[in-house]
């Protein structure tokens, strides 16, 4: 091969590479909006207090499947119990992680203001590359005072999903990563003891839920 | 009485000394590629059963001590705890100022020195120290972590909660570093100006550590998630030390 041709081949590959990621890159300011409009839509979805409970959570489930990256915290969370699961515990490992994250995040936008939500800044994500990172100041619900909440975002295929929050530092995935990865090692690597188990977390606290308002 | 003391001093510098060559033996290994991106690592917990027992002990007496206890805190007016926790974090600034000059933060230590001075006037029980100059706390764990000492592995210990190999041995090099350690008569200063930090530091976790355990699986495990996470912001001086959820001495507690 002659070097004119070799030259030409570089320089084409290299155009191509380039106008690839071109296509696929976005900013952390675009990051940024994604996040406010997504915290835009949680208050004015959820922050009725009119809303049913389960009305709440249907509408932040919907949301969770708009926003976030499901499959990648699922798979994240399972770890290497991803690899061993069976599709159809797969599925249903991230159907109940849908309804565990929808349990403990909707009803903390209840009585949501707009100034209860406020984006900071959007940055490229210090500890990962491909992943971009959203600083958010937000009202805790137990305490009522403002905390930060990190949002780490990815942008896969031209749209942004979120793969973790850390909320004062503390990261929604590893400590859940954690939790489970602990609870299948202690029933002998079942992925299907651990849904039991989130399952019947779910159903104690939506009787404690129903306890308290009969009380 | 000198020999008596340089005795202790000898034993707790051993335990430290044991408990760092442990935590350097112990080091943690990333799970995974995939891991290595979200920066998890496994939990290093050898000892998991017997910490799930005194996590268990350490429960029972949250539900039967800790909690009511904190809630009688909780029924004390605002001034009077501000009060409380003015003087709690006084005597504290013995051990953090050594803290803050072993890990060269001379900000911070600066801080400490300038509350220390200022608010002895006051007996500790009052704070006229400027904002600029804000309370922080800091350990002897945090320092050797600063100076590249491992974890270790996972402890909880009786009545104190989470903690590693690191930080235990930390704990025992403070009480070397803390001044009445040398003063006759002063245990039951100690154990009382403990117990109402342990007080404290669980009524400052008063529903979120029930709010925490209500979609738990594994409550030990989440705790033990939470206090690993919890402790590098602390090392790394991006949140303070003062009373949490997972970092409380006193709570049932833990990657």
């Amino acid at each position: 091969m002659r070097p004119g041709s070799i030259l030409r081949g570089v320089a084409l590959a290299l155009t191509v590479m380039l106008t690839a990621g071109q296509a696929g890159a976005a900013s952390p300011d675009e990051a940024a909006q994604f996040i406010r409009d997504l915290g835009t839509e949680a208050i004015d979805n959820l922050a009725d207090m009119e809303l049913s409970e389960q009305e709440r959570e249907a509408r932040f489930q919907k949301m969770l499947n708009e926003g976030f990256a499901m499959k990648e915290i699922s798979r994240f969370v399972l770890g290497r119990y991803w690899r061993v699961a069976s599709p159809e515990e797969q599925e249903s490992f991230r159907k109940t992680l849908q309804q565990v994250l929808a349990d403990r995040f909707a009803p903390m936008f209840t009585n949501y203001g707009k100034n209860d939500f406020k984006v900071l800044k959007g940055q490229d994500d210090p500890s990962n590359p491909k992943l971009y990172m959203v600083t958010t100041r937000i009202k805790d619900p137990t305490s009522g005072n403002m905390v930060t909440a990190k949002w780490r975002v990815q942008h896969k295929d031209g749209d942004f999903a979120i793969v973790d929050v850390k909320a004062e530092g503390v990261s929604m995935a590893i400590t859940l990563r954690s939790e489970y990865n602990s609870v299948i090692q202690r029933n002998d690597g079942s992925v299907a003891a651990l849904i039991d188990k989130m399952q019947e977390a779910l159903n104690r606290d939506s009787g404690e839920g129903s306890d308290a308002s009969e009380g | 009485m000198h020999t008596r003391r340089s005795t202790q001093l000898a034993r707790g510098l051993i335990a430290a000394l044991l408990a760092l060559t442990l935590s350097a033996c112990a080091s943690q290994e990333p799970d995974s590629a995939d891991g290595d991106l979200f920066q998890y690592q496994e939990p290093n917990d050898p000892l998991e059963e017997v910490n799930r027992g005194i996590f268990t002990f350490n429960r029972g007496v949250d539900t039967v001590l800790l909690k009511p206890a904190a809630r009688g805190y909780d029924q004390i007016p605002a001034g009077f705890r501000d009060i409380i926790g003015n003087f709690l974090n006084h005597i504290s600034l013995p051990v953090v100022l050594v803290n803050d000059v072993a890990q060269g933060e001379w900000n911070r230590a600066e801080d400490s020195f300038a509350r220390l001075f200022v608010n002895t006037f006051t007996l500790g029980l009052g704070d006229m120290v400027p904002e600029r100059h804000p309370y922080h706390a800091e350990d002897f764990g945090q320092t050797m972590a600063v100076h590249g000492v491992d974890d270790g592995f996972y402890l909880v210990l009786p009545l104190l909660g989470p903690s590693t190999a690191r930080d235990g041995a930390g704990m025992v090099a403070d009480i070397f570093l803390t001044p009445w350690t040398y003063v006759d008569n002063t245990t039951t200063f100690s154990i009382s100006t403990t117990a109402l930090d342990g007080i404290r530091r669980r009524h400052a976790a008063l529903g979120r550590l029930e709010e925490l355990e209500r979609d738990s699986v594994d409550f030990y495990a989440r705790l033990r998630s939470l206090y690993y996470q919890r402790r590098q912001l602390k090392i790394d001086n991006q949140i303070e030390s003062g009373p949490d959820i997972a970092g409380s001495r006193s709570t049932a507690s833990a990657r």
